[in-house]
């Protein structure tokens, strides 16, 4: 009979990683939760109050909260869908026998390697109003008389963040995509073939139930990389103009930051979490679906 | 057969071009850091018309640039190294033990859950903290921050590579006389060595791109990384668009390599972190 012994061997693997995500991750956590219930400032960190609900009845009312939290959920929306939707073509034409298939993935990829300062910077160049390449090209084809303003004027702006943040995400959707169509077994498709179906029929009983749950997660996954986003918004337009770009994160930065109320800011990103945590059970709840479902 | 093969050169064809549309702003920034400053403001056309490399000397010799790469490099260099040592230590207990160990399966779920706060939440408080220990504006505030938070991707990632090490192997060298800990660093790690490469180009590729918790966190000119120079480059000299687009090209130098000659190992990371959960 051997004595059970408590086996340390995993728990001292586990330690180096444990104390700085416990100290830098999980402590701020909770202290960003308390701090929603406080009215901590920046230039005073030391003197707090407890003051209960108060930031959460204020957000409530908060007409500047209201923007963001729309314009957060148009932008997340907007984004995962025409990634999503252009990944997948992307990964239809990739998936079948091609030449320099390497070179037109390290192309492909480029976007979403390239930093969010570089990828605003070459967008806002090409999108100048003055000098911009876009707005030439056009006046000289003759199809517009003044030069469109993409970044100035509040629809514009906003059409113009979704662009370069779908410019910045399509590319994973796309890999992770063109990973699962390689997937699929050629013969469900000749057999297909034999029954004489069409491409398109191909495409909508074959190629979609099979990539489902992978779209399911990928998607999901790049709901909350948008939904938890800042450069990229913050980088090309600041929020601006007039905060039509303003997405929560921006917000509650910019709360914290320049007008020092760190205690509303977080209380703000709280209510911002409620909906990361949201998308992350559904996350979890259709992997766990999943994984049933396999075995 | 043949038609087969000429569908794939045009396939080929339609992709390159359509990769050649979505780059268009990347091939103007490169394009434009080429041309002369006079050149930039007169004329409209999309390649210089003699190319130049001053806007690279401008921004060499007459702006921080040259701190920027330094700082940049050595908190991305740390932090790819410390974190992928601390991860692949986790990520072995967590591929080995986690079946029969019900701590260690929370412990990795609690992972999963951690990529999911908002960034801000973290870094609201992280601020008051790294101000109490006076350590804010550094380098070290930086490399601390953003060495945890790539932490539980890598772990995540590296357990995924580190599972799949055959176990017949490691008791192979228990009974040599290794104990757990050598069978770890002499027979695991080597065997896994493609999911580390994998681990440590994404830490490094996202420590470098990383711009928000640089920009809270650090304020200084001396300790500024690229992406948070870069930024104030766009504010500081908004009209010298030719030195911005050197300072631009040259910071995405390191990710364009990392992705040519490395990139089996990107995708590997991606799709492996993506869908297998």
């Amino acid at each position: 009979m051997k004595k059970k012994q408590v086996d340390f061997f995993p728990y001292f693997m586990l330690l180096p990683a444990s104390v700085f995500i416990a100290g830098i991750c999980i402590y701020p956590v909770f202290s960003g939760i308390w701090m929603s219930f406080t009215d901590t400032s920046l230039m005073n960190p030391t003197a707090w109050n407890f003051i209960g609900i108060d930031n959460f009845v204020e957000i409530a009312g908060d007409t500047e909260f209201r923007q963001a939290l729309g314009f957060t959920m148009v932008f997340t929306l907007c984004t995962v869908l025409c990634s999503y939707l252009f990944g997948l073509a992307c990964a239809l034409l990739m998936n079948r026998r091609m030449r320099l298939r390497g070179l037109v993935r390290a192309l492909l990829l480029m976007p979403w390697v390239v930093p969010a300062v570089v990828g605003a910077t070459a967008w806002t160049w090409i999108l100048n109003d003055q000098t911009g390449f876009i707005n030439l090209l056009l006046r000289q084809l003759g199809m517009i008389k003044s030069p469109i303003l993409f970044l100035s004027t509040a629809g514009m702006a906003r059409v113009t963040v979704i662009l370069f943040s779908t410019w910045k995400a399509f590319p994973f959707m796309s890999i992770v995509l063109l990973s699962s169509l390689q997937a699929i077994p050629n013969d469900i498709y000749e057999a297909a073939d034999i029954d004489g179906a069409s491409n398109l029929q191909r495409f909508r009983f074959i190629t979609l139930p099979m990539i489902r749950r992978e779209s399911l997660l990928a998607i999901l996954l790049q709901c909350m990389w948008t939904l938890n986003n800042f450069d990229n918004i913050f980088l090309m337009t600041k929020g601006g103009p007039a905060m039509s770009t303003q997405v929560m994160s921006i917000y509650s930065y910019n709360t914290a930051f320049y007008r020092s109320s760190m205690g509303y800011a977080s209380a703000i990103s709280v209510v911002m979490m409620l909906f990361m945590i949201a998308l992350c059970t559904l996350y979890f709840h259709l992997q766990r679906k999943s994984e049933e479902a396999m075995e | 057969m043949r038609k087969q093969k000429h569908l794939g050169t045009v396939v080929t064809l339609i992709m390159l071009m359509l990769m050649l549309l979505i780059l268009l702003p990347i091939v103007y920034l490169i394009s434009t850091s080429l041309k002369s400053p006079s050149e930039i403001m007169a004329s409209n056309a999309f390649f210089p018309r003699s190319v130049t490399t001053i806007n690279y000397f401008n921004v060499l010799r007459t702006t921080p640039f040259p701190t920027y790469v330094k700082n940049s490099l050595a908190v991305a260099l740390t932090v790819t190294a410390g974190a992928t040592i601390s991860a692949s230590m986790a990520g072995y207990a967590l591929a080995r033990y986690r079946r029969n160990n019900r701590i260690l399966a929370a412990y990795s779920k609690l992972l999963l859950m951690l990529q999911m706060f908002p960034l801000v939440l973290i870094m609201i408080p992280l601020y008051s903290t790294f101000q109490h220990l006076n350590i804010i504006g550094t380098r070290t505030s930086l490399i601390l921050a953003s060495g945890t938070f790539s932490m539980p991707f890598a772990i995540w990632l590296l357990s995924g590579f580190l599972e799949a090490v055959p176990q017949e192997m490691e008791e192979s060298g228990v009974i040599d006389g290794c104990n757990r800990w050598q069978v770890f660093t002499r027979l695991v790690l080597p065997v896994a060595s493609p999911g580390i490469a994998s681990a440590a180009i994404f830490t490094f590729i996202n420590c470098w791109n990383e711009y928000m918790m640089a920009n809270i966190l650090i304020k200084s000119d001396l300790a500024k990384t690229l992406p948070v120079g870069l930024a104030t480059f766009i504010q500081q000299f908004g009209s010298e668009w030719g030195s911005l687009m050197a300072a631009a090209t040259m910071t995405i130098i390191p990710v364009a390599f990392f992705l040519i000659f490395t990139q089996k190992y990107i995708v590997q990371g991606l799709t492996a972190g993506a869908v297998k959960g």
